[in-house]
């Protein structure tokens, strides 16, 4: 028979002498490697006191983007639902009315958008898809809940604050992406 | 001094109206056409070799002859004087100055196609012709050369002036239908062709102004003694619209055996360029024919000097040679911009198009974007490739011909002054401030883009 | 049949067919704008590209339009072609050039075939960077919005509006690259059929409005295949569903039915599913009750009553029949106007003998010649009438091109050549109507006159009987009609109900088997009122009439009326006394109306939308429409599974279980014998293909773990289908299915509803595996037909009485699709029209109020004074508010 890897070892079958029947070495050895590890740095951290700093690439939770005035980016297109792999995002797609231009940036716009958290694996591609750069994934991930029900993210939920009425929450919630954009436009 | 057949009365005073014209030799022809069957005189016109005048030099007597005739269904004659292109105003030379002229030839021609009702389609800026030629109609009425039995020979004609409505696509002969129809000046697809199924569905022939006229000297001294005039295929006078760059620009008559270079400098002709300016370029047969620069237009690629002919001027296919098109003879001297002059164009057919199908609808929009943005210093040096790709694309892929028409002169204008388009997108400040000049064409180059 | 070498490979094609064409049926992906198979080509969008070569040696070849190059045997081309690929991309580029990025705002994103053919030219980096033109918008009323930027100028929408549909309110204005599209100044597009100007669209310039208020994408509609309910002609449709909403309806290709159109009607009407007004709950004396009490309280009135049931002529075969079950033979009645009655009793006798084949629209399509008696079809079947437009033009290019041939698919030189020649077509009607600008003959008369006319007419061609007392005038009309039609191979005669007369159907019957005693072809149709009329018919139920006289007779009965408003069919004096003597009254509808109103039980029954069934059109074909979505609310089923309920407990084999379609079609089948064969109209529900149902769900649709997640987090199963084929989820056979069961068209590459190409045997012909239906009228033997031979006499005015005749109205006649808004807003105001000297005579003017009386009612109307309209003869609009129950086809009396 052939092996499948050069590193499989044929297993010794021989009987244990009466000395290694008292597993005094194999003792020493485990409590070796384990004290090794008290002078080691700390594999876990306390979270949530204590948080580790993300990967510039981290997907978190979705954020729905408006523009500088404050107007949605959303248009109710239906790509970001159509890639997604879990299939977790809905929408309605709705028409912008006169009187409604400081509300919505283009002629539609979404007027239930969806998410279920439950299903959404983070992937990424409806952002990815958006032509509107509407949808994105933030820094932040989904919090814990008592219920099912909290986890289907609604436009309420989604929305990032608007930049105007509320700018200290919307440049947290820009996060990273703010400096990350000024990069990339400057570049 | 060459034989002049056309516009050889036009200095005589009062030649507009009928009884000048008539005691000056005019309606001659119609008097011995009569005399003959009409197939003889389709037959003569067969002889004398002439080729249509309006531009694509198709040989009139072969376009009579296609004419269907089938019982009962009458046939049309359409006198083709929706002259619109850039630099071509001979035909309106003829029908000002001697309108007689035309109203002849069409009664000949009439009489020969067999045509009761025959069409003028003139353009509608030529308001003022429109007067003239209705006049003319008038008098020719009178005197009996128009309307019922003509000189007692049984054939009725009637002669009616349509003005166009500004759109330059219905000089194409089928829009030209369309628009005398009353409908929306969009070309037809050819089969059928207008001599089986032309103007409200009957055979119809349509002939520009001037090789309508020219059946006048046709008749008057035979197709074989016309066919002797000129160069090889190129038969009788032509007559040429010149203008631009030149001492004498007017409309002048041609009887094809002169060079290029003497029209342009004789005293005779066009005597020069003013102000002792160089040739820089020159457009021989109106706007949508390849522009020459000077090395090119005097003598051919072989080193043969160029004629004023059909064949000479088109020697060289469209790598070094032009067309005789429909004679607007344009000069450029040094101080003209070649870039500003296809932009020109460019927008001329970019109006024109009728917007039916996509290469010249799409295609002339952009090429004048791209062509505005050269010219004024915002061009970049890939625009010249993809100027050179759209035209490539355009040409031969539309239904009508307008849309050759418009990649034409882009494509020589690349073809033959690169350098300069290159200079407007390298110098694009300086380029606004001065022309390029003389451009370096002492080798022609081969462009070839992807 | 010609041989063709693409790319150096051999294909057999079929002769007189474009390069294109020959291509696509091919299956080559060879994009195109302008060329559409049922309109021709023009050459305008140089999209189709190929290159063709002189020989097998020749290498260089020529760039030409596939679309405007017939097959020649031994034709060489190439689609591959480095260059011919090229120009292609560059159209795309050209086209694009002005086109605006707004896929994600567009209606048509995802079934757009600009979007298809960019991708399918691979083109990719535009190289234009300049401003695009722009455009104002136009308001083009309720059914049809407006982009113009978006438009690539490929002429389709005028080339249909304006060429095929006979429109002449929209038109190609300016020149150059600004062309425009659109009326002379904002407005309702006129045309009964501008619906189809958003599938005739290749890109989003004219898109559904209707659709528009609750947009959703093709790849998330939710869409089976349906029938259209809004008129006999049964054209084919697909009904598309979200979150459960009806939000459009489309075009379902059939090439022997409404092949790529709809009317509007038909395609803006399905708003009534999602009325306020729908029937929600089930009533037990006006009060909601569930479905415990429901058949608690049915068991007490189906027991121990006799029971009687009224069939209904807009409700499924299904629903009828087992209506039918429940009550018995003897006593099912229709629930339709007498004379109605009597005329659509006359027509299925006809059919049936099978002496005359029925015309379906292909047929009319294909006819050389068309004779309209008495039907205003331009009104009551909309699709029938551009059917007919088509075989006066197709007939008007063929003898042209009879001189100079030229293909039928080379459109603008088959037009130049065909200039105003146009096919034979008489339209004899009782007044003016549409399709008389394009009639050879138009002849307004008296019903009565109308038949006299059609029996002279057949006389001429076969005399069979004696003519008396016969005018001059109309005798020389006859035998200019007659001449012409015996110069025809394959002549179609029409006719309807909507006179209310016999005659004329007999005297359309007589023309026929006359061109059929001359050796021709001819074939009948006739135009009855509603979707399943014809099928009502079919089952012989008994006249209205004597289930009223069995309630005044029988004091203990309870009356099952099915899906009908009895008080919009038939006089209300009637159906009030007929109501209210009745002990129980048990309504099934979907709508609230003054049936339902009188209602002791009402039962909930679901609209085409939410449930299964089997419509027989006017040809007597039988059509299956397919459940689109299951309701959230559960009390909406079909009727006949609320009415085989019934029957269960009655029989007391009441499990708490529907039957299934499968089951209540094979009982038809053995009941009633008229209907053998019907059940082939579908794949049975165990129907599937390598073990997988059809999916109803394209397999982009998004959102399915989300939908519902508001409502519960755990996915709920998928609901199982235990009537058709078909599954309420995107898993399933992606492939091509059944032809009758295909619940929307999509290939890969082809997202637009140009995909049809790949679902046909050629391009623009039957389906791969047949049309959709089943024609239950069957040919009989070769035998000559009889002929009729009672004509009527002439038609004489009465004193002081008017004969009433409808007046139909393609928006506003129909009782559900006037449920749209844009539907309502388009049906007229109702008016009485009169006669011009009628109008003296009673000394009345344009507007001014009149009332009509008949036996038992009274309505009162404006006057409209009509030109052509016959002296004694009133026409009122039909089915308007304030029309219904009128005793259409009777002499009533006039009063100012």
């Amino acid at each position: 028979m052939q092996h499948l890897t050069n590193r499989a070892k044929p297993v010794d079958r021989k009987p244990m002498t009466a000395l290694e029947k008292l597993y005094l070495w194999n003792i020493a050895k485990g409590m070796w490697i384990t004290l090794k590890h008290i002078f080691k740095r700390k594999a876990t951290i306390n979270f949530p006191e204590q948080r580790r700093e993300f990967s510039p690439v981290f997907r978190g939770l979705q954020v729905l983007n408006r523009d500088a005035e404050g107007r949605e980016n959303c248009t109710a297109c239906g790509l970001c639902a159509v890639a997604c792999p879990a299939e977790a995002i809905t929408m309605e797609a709705a028409e912008r009315q006169p009187g409604e231009e400081h509300l919505y940036r283009e002629e539609k716009y979404a007027a239930k958008y969806e998410i279920n958290m439950l299903r959404c694996i983070f992937c990424g591609l409806c952002e990815e898809a958006c032509p509107k750069d509407a949808v994105y994934l933030s820094e932040t991930f989904a919090p814990s809940n008592y219920q099912r029900k909290g986890f289907i993210y609604g436009k309420e939920d989604l929305l990032i604050p608007h930049p105007k009425l509320e700018p200290e929450a919307y440049q947290q919630a820009l996060g990273t992406r703010a400096k990350r954009q000024e990069k990339a436009s400057s570049n | 001094m060459g034989k002049k057949l056309l516009i050889d009365r036009v200095g005589i005073e009062g030649i507009r109206y009928f009884d000048t014209y008539r005691k000056h030799g005019g309606y001659a022809s119609v008097e011995k056409a009569f005399k003959m069957a009409p197939a003889d005189i389709v037959e003569e016109i067969k002889k004398s070799g002439l080729r249509g005048r309006g531009g694509a030099g198709f040989p009139t007597g072969m376009k009579w002859s296609f004419l269907a005739k089938p019982e009962g269904v009458p046939r049309y004659l359409v006198c083709n004087a929706d002259e619109s292109e850039p630099g071509t105003f001979k035909d309106r030379y003829l029908m000002e100055f001697i309108p007689h002229l035309l109203i002849e030839g069409l009664v000949v021609s009439s009489f020969a196609l067999g045509s009761n009702r025959t069409f003028i389609y003139i353009r509608g800026e030529y308001a003022w012709i429109v007067d003239i030629l209705e006049q003319a109609i008038e008098e020719a009425r009178q005197n009996g050369f128009l309307g019922n039995n003509i000189l007692n020979s049984g054939f009725d004609c009637e002669i009616y002036v349509q003005r166009g409505a500004g759109a330059y696509i219905c000089g194409e002969e089928t829009a030209l239908l369309e628009s005398l129809e009353g409908k929306r000046g969009n070309p037809r697809i050819k089969p059928p062709f207008p001599a089986v199924k032309g103007l409200w569905d009957s055979p119809t022939v349509v002939n520009n102004v001037e090789t309508l006229a020219a059946v006048v000297p046709i008749i008057n001294m035979g197709g074989d003694a016309y066919s002797q005039i000129g160069i090889g295929k190129s038969t009788g006078t032509k007559l040429i619209s010149a203008c631009g760059n030149i001492n004498r620009p007017g409309v002048y008559e041609i009887d094809m055996t002169i060079s290029v270079e003497e029209f342009v400098y004789s005293d005779e002709y066009c005597g020069g360029i003013p102000n002792g300016k160089k040739l820089k370029a020159c457009i021989p047969g109106g706007s949508s024919v390849p522009i020459l620069p000077a090395n090119l237009l005097f003598k051919t690629a072989k080193g043969e000097k160029r004629m004023m002919t059909y064949e000479s001027l088109a020697d060289g296919g469209f790598q070094t040679g032009s067309m005789m098109g429909s004679g607007g003879f344009i000069v450029l001297d040094e101080d003209q911009c070649v870039v500003r002059h296809t932009l020109t164009l460019a927008r001329f057919y970019r109006h024109e198009s009728c917007g039916q199908c996509s290469p010249c609808r799409e295609g002339t929009g952009w090429m004048e974007k791209i062509l505005n943005n050269i010219e004024y210093g915002r061009g970049k040096m890939n625009d010249i490739d993809l100027l050179w790709d759209i035209q490539r694309r355009i040409e031969g892929n539309t239904i009508c011909p307008l849309g050759d028409a418009a990649a034409w002169p882009v494509a020589a204008a690349i073809r033959h002054f690169r350098d300069e388009f290159e200079w407007h997108v390298l110098n694009p400040e300086e380029s606004q401030k001065r022309n390029y000049g003389l451009a370096n064409y002492a080798e022609p180059r081969e462009v070839v883009a992807s | 049949m010609p041989k063709i070498f693409i790319d150096n490979t051999s294909y057999e094609v079929k002769a007189g067919k474009n390069v294109l064409e020959a291509c696509l049926t091919l299956g080559f992906d060879l994009p195109y704008f302008c060329w559409h198979p049922a309109m021709g080509s023009v050459g305008a969008c140089r999209q189709c590209a190929v290159k063709v070569y002189k020989d097998e040696n020749d290498t260089s070849g020529k760039i030409i339009m596939s679309c405007m190059e017939g097959v020649r045997d031994g034709m060489h081309l190439s689609i591959d072609d480095k260059a011919a690929k090229a120009f292609r991309e560059q159209v795309i580029e050209w086209l694009m050039t002005n086109h605006p990025h707004d896929c994600p705002v567009c209606d048509e994103g995802g079934s757009c075939h600009l979007q298809d053919m960019t991708v399918m030219t691979g083109h990719d980096y535009r190289r234009y960077d300049y401003k695009k033109r722009t455009y104002v918008n136009q308001y083009l009323g309720p059914f049809i919005h407006h982009e113009m930027n978006r438009c690539i100028q490929c002429y389709r929408c005028v080339r249909f509006y304006k060429d095929y549909a006979g429109g002449k309110d929209l038109n190609v204005f300016a020149a150059h690259n600004h062309v425009y599209f659109g009326r002379e100044k904002d407005g309702t597009l006129e045309s009964p059929f501008s619906g189809n100007l958003a599938e005739v669209c290749p890109t989003g310039v004219f898109t559904d409005k209707t659709l528009r208020q609750h947009y959703t994408r093709k790849w998330d509609l939710t869409s089976a295949p349906s029938v259209c309910q809004h008129c006999s002609v049964g054209c084919n449709t697909i009904a598309g569903e979200r979150y459960g909403g009806l939000r459009n309806i489309v075009n379902r290709y059939n090439a022997e039915v409404n092949g790529y159109f709809l009317c509007d009607r038909g395609r803006f009407g399905y708003e009534f599913v999602n009325s306020e007004n729908r029937i929600t709950k089930p009533q037990v004396m006006h009060q909601a009750v569930d479905e415990n009490a429901l058949m608690h309280h049915l068991e007490t009135v189906l027991t121990n009553h006799s029971l009687i049931g009224i069939g209904s002529p807009r409700a499924s075969m299904e629903s009828n029949f087992a209506l039918l079950d429940l009550v018995g033979k003897e006593n099912f009645f229709c629930g339709v106007y007498n004379e109605e009655m009597m005329l659509e009793r006359r027509i299925t006798d006809i059919l049936d003998s099978g002496k005359i084949p029925v015309a379906s629209l292909k047929q009319i399509e294909d006819a050389d010649a068309v004779v309209i008696l008495g039907e205003d079809i331009w009104n009551t079947a909309p699709m029938m009438a551009l059917a007919v437009r088509q075989s006066v033009m197709k007939t008007g290019g063929r003898e042209a091109t009879e001189k100079t041939p030229m293909p039928e698919w080379h459109e603008l030189a088959v037009k130049e050549l065909q200039q105003n020649t146009k096919g034979f077509m008489v339209n004899v009607t009782v007044t003016e109507t549409s399709l008389d600008e394009i009639a050879s003959l138009n002849i307004n008369a008296a019903p009565d006159d109308i038949a006299r006319l059609g029996f002279a007419i057949a006389n001429h061609i076969h005399p069979s009987l004696e003519l008396k007392n016969f005018e001059e005038a109309v005798l020389a009309k006859a035998k200019t009609i007659a001449d012409e039609l015996l110069k025809c191979s394959n002549p179609v005669i029409i006719t309807g109900t909507s006179c209310y007369n016999d005659p004329v159907l007999r005297a359309a019957f007589d023309i026929a088997a006359a061109l059929k005693a001359a050796g021709k072809a001819p074939a009948i149709a006739f135009v009855v009122p509603e979707c399943n009329s014809m099928g009502l018919a079919m089952m012989r139920g008994h006249a209205f009439d004597t289930a009223v006289r069995r309630v005044n007779r029988e004091p203990n009965v309870t009356a099952v009326i099915l899906e009908q408003d009895l008080y919009r069919n038939l006089p209300a004096g009637i159906v009030d006394e007929f109501l209210s003597k009745c002990r129980n009254i048990i309504v099934l509808d979907s709508l609230n109306n003054a049936t339902t109103e009188k209602a002791h039980v009402l039962i909930p029954a679901s609209t085409f939308a939410e449930g299964d069934g089997t419509l027989i059109s006017y040809e007597g074909r039988a059509q299956r429409y397919y459940q689109v979505y299951v309701p959230d609310n559960k009390y909406i089923r079909e009727s006949w599974k609320w009415l085989s309920r019934m029957k269960m407990i009655i029989s007391g084999k009441a499990n708490g279980h529907d039957p299934h379609h499968d089951s209540v079609i094979s009982s038809l089948e053995t009941a009633l014998r008229q209907f053998a064969g019907i059940s082939a109209a579908a794949p049975s529900s165990g129907f599937s293909i390598h073990g997988e149902q059809i999916p109803r769900e394209p397999h982009r649709y998004s959102g399915r773990t989300a939908m519902l997640a508001n409502r519960n987090v755990s996915e709920p199963k998928p609901v199982a289908d235990g009537d058709s084929p078909l599954s309420f989820t995107m898993e399933g056979y992606q492939g091509t299915p059944p032809s009758s069961a295909i619940p929307f068209f999509w290939k890969p590459g082809w997202n637009s509803p140009q995909a049809v190409n790949k679902y046909q045997q050629e391009i623009g012909g039957d389906l791969i595996g047949g049309n959709p239906g089943v024609r239950l009228f069957v040919k009989s033997s070769g035998n000559m037909p009889e002929f009729f031979k009672d004509y009527p006499e002439h038609f004489r005015e009465r004193q002081n009485k008017w004969l009433l005749l409808p007046q139909s109205h393609v928006f506003g006649s129909d009782e559900l699709s006037v449920y749209s808004a844009g539907i309502a807003g388009r049906s007229p105001e109702p008016y009485m029209g009169l006669s011009p000297v009628d109008a003296k005579m009673l000394d009345v003017t344009e507007g001014s109020q009149v009332t009509i009386k008949s036996e038992k009612e009274e309505y009162s109307f404006p006057v409209k004074i009509v030109e052509s309209l016959r002296n004694g003869i009133v026409l009122v609009s039909k089915g308007l508010p304030g029309t219904q129950g009128m005793s259409w086809g009777n002499w009533v009396e006039l009063a100012k």
